[in-house]
């Protein structure tokens, strides 16, 4: 009688707490959806959004390819075709190939680690509407006949103030710099995430193979995304403001643009070919249903291929007359990249030969995959030959090449993973029958489409070109080839028409597991993930511990509620995952969407020279961001019970802290980006010395260079003071701080007023402007130190920071030291080099 | 690779043979465009540079090979150091094939 009691008393717990979940996740109804941060309904809008771009793209490449169906066609008049070939690749590259696999990341990562949300759910929000308001505005640039029209890779000098004297290309390096900051923003959560939210147990060797390739992702676009953005920033300073980074009569050098851009572009094809082969590899364990051979091998491969891609940057400027010996380097590390590249191939082969494959849709998809993918990376074998790469370079078989490796490797997993992953957020599954008919017309498309590149391509037919000559056999391959591109874009339709008839995403009940797969996605979820988050003991936990999906939906599990009252993830440790502490998430709010509007407008507005209501706009960004920063750390509340026994913090800060995590890879970000400026303040040193100041001039002044140091100094020790005076003294602590960035800003100020004094200019010459650049530079992470030093100190004041509750302050200590070093590094480069080299 | 290591740095030390392989090819990258630039210009240094270059890499990646022990993340860090090695030799082989500073002749 006792034990019924006890067990009525334990289901009525479990029901309770499960209406609390459902609580305290519900989604803003009506348009107030539009205020939701939760991953999944972020995720929808970002895949949707992704999907959106693809297909206008895709209708630009049908114009393209309907322009040059016959020879001497006039359909596009050759400025409107140089901006529809310019869109079409921007789009592809920018707004749908790195959105979309961050999309699927946001959407299907928390799932598959066990996690009930990412830790920043409103940075991802606003990553996500500053993509999606910033894309919008830039594709209409080509309803205005202002789009650019310089080609996706914008090579100045075409792209110059000179050359290109409309605002085209202003609308690209603004407009696509802002849409990769929102690229790293989404980087940062998926690093955290995935490092810092999985599932007790599921230590990384354990860890699902998207999520491992998610992670590699992440990181290369930490280090690859700087690069392009810095090229952005100087491009658009030579065109705004007449700085001649890339001037050769003023000593710049417009190869140094090819040099960051394809230090950014070449792992930029990795960056979207690696999560691609993590959603390979899930679709292709369970649809040959075993275990993926060679699980670590893979991860090694992964790992490999991330750092040689970014030993490939020169393969693409091998027609640019560098030195043999440099060339032959990135050749080697080409060659080199294939073998991480073969073994994830094999492996893929050898799991298919290993187990009973099921010749589903996803499966047709992963077979295309690997066979055009496979055809792709032997041509790029091809042009990574030096001498071959000087007879096909800019041709249609560099065209034909990029396009097998991008669609085989990245637009085919992605369908797959449509068709094989719809289940687990979509009430009714895809049709198998449309599935099949699309990925016949997308495959036979693709052939007839790419394959007789390579032969137009050989024949000597320039990639770019607006119209060509009737020159046999051309006109025919041209329109076999623009008959294959209408086959691609019925197979998409098909696959259109299968979205609107049968996905139907939801936050609750999809249609779950029907392929019988073996990681976390396919547990039973809600808004809020699964009913517990379960401990893991392997890398397929749903085939190798039967019982754990009923023990999950019966609550067994960690956290089957809400301790707190609030939404809430476990953070776990980085490679064992063992709970570290209860992170609490922020919920709905309207503050990502407006800062992202206003983040929009600064960037478009600067592009048509609307400088004051921009400024306005960047202020209230900011405002915006501080708003709904002003909610986050929040009051510990001592320990809570997260179930099974496992007691944890409600708080931490310091290294074990999920925001340390952030702010450092934020570090990252900025130091990958300074360290491009370094390679850009050397490279132009190497082509031009001759623009350098002379050993008098260099050694001038040696006062000021040391006056700066001597502040950065005393802004560190003040910074690291006010670390130890905090939760003792409000007023000395907010008196340290003030004292710490006031010198940060006067060692700024100091540098500034010195080069303006010496008679040194910006616009004179590369060096002036490179000079100035790293004051630039300097300012953009000390005005950041500035605002949310003022914000640490408002904080401190309205007693929402003490000893313990610090993690806030540690953002503003962590980015001082940042600044403080690079300005050391700053001052040692732009004093110190020249009085060596002098 | 050492048991004295946190979980953390341990999986970092994982990453040691990759970013040997990162350091050596941008240091002969580095060595080679500054050496052959028209302020240096010091042409017969080149294959020196890069000859020592590689042999100290070959060497720093053999070091850790040797040491790292059995355990979890060696299965991790034996082959990417493995790779590694074979990446810094192909990266190295045109030091014994191409005269120093020549034009490509694109």
């Amino acid at each position: 009688m006792i034990e019924t009691e006890k067990l009525r008393a334990d289901a009525d717990t479990i029901e309770r707490d499960r209406r609390a979940l459902e609580r305290i996740w519900k989604p803003p109804s009506g348009w107030r959806i539009l205020s939701a941060v939760n991953n999944t309904i972020v995720g929808y809008y970002y895949i949707g959004a992704a999907f959106l771009f693809f297909l206008l793209a895709g209708i630009l490449g049908l114009l393209i390819r309907a322009q040059l169906a016959v020879p001497s066609n006039s359909f596009l008049s050759p400025d409107t075709y140089n901006q529809i070939f310019t869109m079409h690749g921007t789009v592809m590259m920018f707004l749908f190939a790195v959105p979309a696999v961050e999309a699927m990341g946001i959407l299907m990562l928390p799932q598959m680690l066990g996690a009930r949300d990412l830790p920043f759910p409103r940075l991802g929000a606003f990553a996500f509407w500053a993509y999606f308001i910033g894309g919008l505005i830039f594709f209409s640039t080509l309803f205005f006949d202002l789009a650019p029209s310089g080609g996706w890779t914008m090579y100045p000098p075409l792209t110059s103030a000179q050359h290109s004297p409309d605002i085209g290309a202003d609308f690209w390096l603004l407009g696509i710099g802002f849409i990769e900051i929102s690229a790293i923003a989404g980087a940062i959560e998926i690093i955290v995430g995935v490092l810092r939210t999985r599932a007790p147990g599921m230590s990384l060797d354990k860890m699902p193979m998207f999520a491992w390739t998610m992670l590699i992702f992440a990181a290369m676009i930490v280090f690859a995304f700087p690069a392009v953005i810095l090229a952005t920033i100087m491009l658009e300073l030579e065109r705004a403001l007449g700085w001649p980074f890339f001037m050769t009569a003023k000593g710049g050098d417009s190869l140094l643009w090819q040099h960051l851009f394809w230090f950014f572009g070449h792992p930029e094809v990795y960056i979207i070919f690696l999560p691609a082969a993590g959603m390979v590899s899930m679709i292709v364990a369970t649809m040959a249903r075993t275990p993926l051979v060679a699980h670590n091998l893979i991860v090694v491969a992964l790992i490999a291929t991330g750092f040689f891609s970014f030993g490939l940057w020169v393969h693409h400027m091998f027609t640019t007359g560098l030195p043999a010996l440099s060339l032959s380097f990135f050749s080697a590390a080409s060659m080199a990249v294939a073998i991480p590249s073969g073994i994830q191939m094999f492996a893929w082969i050898a799991t298919i030969a290993s187990g009973r494959m099921r010749l589903a849709t996803p499966a047709l998809f992963v077979l295309g995959f690997l066979f055009i993918f496979t055809i792709g990376g032997l041509t790029g074998v091809m042009v990574a030959m030096v001498p071959f790469d000087w007879q096909a370079h800019d041709t249609y078989f560099v065209v034909a090449h990029l396009h097998y490796v991008l669609i085989g490797g990245m637009v085919f997993p992605l369908f797959a993973a449509f068709y094989y992953w719809a289940p687990a957020f979509s009430r009714r599954p895809l049709s198998e029958v449309l599935g099949r008919w699309a990925f016949g017309l997308m495959f036979v498309g693709v052939n007839v489409t790419f394959l007789p590149m390579h032969v137009l391509g050989l024949m000597g037919m320039p990639r770019r070109i607006y119209t060509y000559p009737e020159v046999a056999p051309w006109a025919t391959i041209n329109l076999i080839v623009t008959i294959g591109a209408f086959m691609i874009a019925v197979g998409v339709a098909v696959v259109l028409y299968d979205f609107l008839r049968n996905l139907r995403p939801t936050l609750t009940k999809p249609a779950g597991d029907v392929w019988n797969a073996g990681t976390l996605e396919w547990l039973p979820n809600e808004l809020y993930g699964s009913r517990s988050i379960p401990r893991i003991a392997t890398a397929y936990p749903l085939w190798d511990q039967p019982t754990l999906k009923a023990e999950v939906e019966a609550a067994q599990w960690y956290l089957p509620n809400a301790p707190t009252g609030t939404r809430e993830t476990i953070i776990t440790s980085p490679v064992e995952a063992e709970p570290q502490y209860l992170q609490r998430l922020s919920g709905p709010g309207w503050s990502p969407l407006a800062a992202a509007v206003f983040t929009a407008a600064f960037f478009m507005l600067l592009t048509v020279k609307y400088y004051t209501i921009a400024l306005t706009c960047g202020v209230l960004a900011i405002a915006l961001i501080l708003v709904w920063s002003w909610g986050n750390d929040p009051e510990p509340l001592g320990d809570v019970d997260i179930g099974r026994g496992v007691v944890v913090p409600s708080y931490a800060s310091g290294p074990v802290s999920h925001a340390w995590w952030a702010v450092v890879i934020f570090m990252l970000v900025a130091g990958s980006l300074y360290l491009a400026y370094v390679f850009s303040y050397l490279y132009i040193w190497t082509v031009a010395p001759q623009g350098w100041p002379t050993a008098a001039h260099a050694r001038a002044e040696p006062l000021r260079p040391a006056l700066a140091a001597g502040l950065l100094i005393l802004a560190a020790g003040s910074i690291t003071a006010a670390s130890r005076v905090l939760g003792r003294s409000s007023s000395g602590f907010s008196a340290l701080v003030l004292v710490g960035v006031s010198a940060l800003s006067a060692a700024l100020a100091i540098e500034i007023a010195g080069h303006w004094n010496s008679g040194l200019r910006p616009d004179a010459s590369a060096y002036g402007a490179l000079v100035y650049l790293a004051s630039l530079l300097q300012f953009e992470i000390v005005a950041a130190v500035v605002i949310i030093g003022l914000y640490v100190i408002a904080r401190s004041l309205a007693g929402r920071m003490n000893a313990e509750r610090r993690v806030t302050f540690e953002v503003l200590m962590l980015l001082s030291y940042y600044a403080i070093g690079q300005g050391l590094l700053g001052l040692a480069l732009v004093h110190g080099f020249p009085r060596a080299v002098s | 690779m050492t048991t004295r290591a946190t979980p953390t740095g341990t999986a970092l030390l994982a990453l040691i043979g990759p970013m040997i392989w990162a350091a050596h090819f941008f240091a002969v990258y580095l060595v080679e465009a500054v050496l052959c630039s028209p302020a240096v210009s010091a042409n017969s240094a080149v294959h020196v540079a890069g000859v020592g270059l590689t042999i100290g890499a070959l060497v720093a990646l053999l070091s850790v090979r040797r040491i790292s022990k059995q355990g979890a993340w060696t299965a991790f860090a034996r082959p990417l150091i493995d790779l590694s090695i074979v990446a810094v030799v192909l990266t190295a082989i045109p030091f014994v094939m191409i005269a120093s500073c020549a034009s490509s002749g694109a």
